[in-house]
């Protein structure tokens, strides 16, 4: 799973960064490198089974638990 | 900016069928909503209508006083450099929030009803290429395939309410206005914002409708769509299952389940899922394409394009990690999410409106 995530992304970055590197668009590099981690990161830790705390459960615990402004 | 991240341009035409795709889109997975209304879920529809008339002639003002902007650099003229690129975050967050709730709805629906011993990965993968696919080609080609959308969703509801018809009862209906206040009200939250008020990610698509056309008109004959479409569908499937229908997680679907007109008209559901495929693809490619775009626009990129295949796999990282059980996606749906909703679709842009009245800002309006 790890080895076929790792091929998936260098696919993804042999395609988006050659063109951006030939037209010299280094803000346009640097942005994605950081979406890039991101995803990798993401992924990565999902691949080894990590438990990821999911974001909408923290919006849920704020809405529910402090300010009680759910129905209910 | 706008003009150089995005060059396509859609007609007034194709805003429409796009507004009342997006609008379907919500309700086909929002029957929840008849477990609070019950009966009277069509008196909440209509009274959501209304509340969405006006949260749109909200929408449509702050666009007018802007034109050809979207609501990234109106966040930066009206909250300033800095405050405004808080506000246009916390704006897309909400787009990513809604790209991967809908892939994870898409997800619960297919494994649940579908194909039970997929891995979600699977499915959430599938979504996203396509959707990347689409949104690659530029705003144009999605309102192109909007046209398509629409029809075959109001063919097949047709077709579906023709062929249920024996199975109707219309004394399911009775007694009307029997409940207790607070659960119109609810109802009517929920409607108003989830299905109906999403609609506002059509702030960063307006700068792209062709400045010939006027937004307005077809921006409520689009919703009007939506509406008598989602009142059809309410109506007929409470008619034909009656109170069975607050026991069943995916209404229509199980509606539509049981035509059978001469045993030769059955298994319709699959006509069902095919047009909630269609316009869920349609719809999160909406979010998804306002996402990207509103990424690129805050780091002043040149293009959105790059971007698009690893904001993607975030989403699918972030659609699988998002509830563990389709019990929580259900009370999120139910009790929270109209909530948390409000908070982007009614109060920021509340807010924005009042300052650039107070303060003037932007063209006079005749």
């Amino acid at each position: 799973m790890i080895i076929f995530l790792i091929i998936v992304f260098a696919i993804i970055a042999l395609i988006n960064v050659p063109p951006l590197i030939r037209e010299k668009q280094w803000r346009e590099l640097t942005v994605y490198s950081g979406f890039f981690a991101l995803a990798v990161t993401l992924s990565m830790l999902l691949a080894l089974g990590v438990d990821i705390p999911s974001p909408i459960k923290g919006v849920q615990y704020i809405i529910k638990d402090v300010l009680h402004l759910n129905y209910k | 900016m706008e003009s150089i991240l995005e060059k396509g341009r859609i007609s007034g035409r194709q805003l429409m069928f796009c507004v009342a795709s997006f609008i379907h889109g919500s309700t086909l997975l929002s029957s929840f909503v008849v477990g609070i209304t019950k009966q009277d879920t069509w008196v909440a529809i209509i009274a959501a209508f209304a509340v969405c008339v006006l949260l749109a002639l909200m929408y449509i003002t702050i666009s007018k006083k802007f034109p050809g902007k979207n609501i990234i650099s109106i966040n930066d003229i009206v909250f300033g450099k800095v405050f405004g690129k808080v506000v246009s975050i916390l704006y897309l967050w909400f787009f990513l929030s809604l790209t991967f709730l809908n892939t994870r709805e898409v997800g619960n629906f297919v494994i649940g009803f579908v194909m039970p011993l997929t891995p979600l990965v699977a499915i959430s993968v599938l979504i996203i290429l396509t959707c990347a696919y689409a949104i690659n080609k530029g705003i144009m080609t999605l309102a192109r395939i909007s046209f398509l959308c629409m029809i075959l969703m109001i063919s097949v509801i047709v077709l579906n309410t023709l062929l249920l018809w024996p199975d109707m009862n219309f004394s399911n209906f009775a007694p009307s206005f029997t409940l207790p206040l607070i659960d119109y009200v609810h109802g009517t939250h929920t409607l108003a914002i989830l299905p109906f008020s999403e609609i506002m990610v059509f702030l960063m698509i307006f700068p792209y409708v062709d400045e010939k056309y006027d937004i307005k008109k077809p921006f409520l004959k689009g919703i009007f769509i939506g509406f008598v479409v989602m009142l059809l569908t309410a109506v007929r499937d409470w008619a034909a299952l009656g109170s069975i229908a607050t026991m069943v997680s995916e209404l229509t679907f199980q509606a539509v389940r049981i035509i059978n007109v001469g045993e030769i008209f059955t298994r319709m559901e699959v006509l069902f899922a095919i047009i909630l495929f269609v316009l869920q693809f349609f719809k999160i490619s909406i979010l998804f394409y306002a996402t990207t775009l509103g990424v690129a626009q805050i780091f002043g990129l040149k293009s959105y394009k790059p971007l698009v295949p690893v904001i993607g796999a975030i989403v699918v990282c972030l659609s699988i990690v998002v509830w563990n059980s389709v019990a929580e996606a259900s009370y999120w749906g139910m009790y929270v999410a109209a909530v948390y909703s409000t908070f982007f679709e009614v109060v920021i842009p509340g807010i924005t409106l009042i300052i650039v009245i107070a303060k003037g800002f932007g063209k006079k309006l005749k």
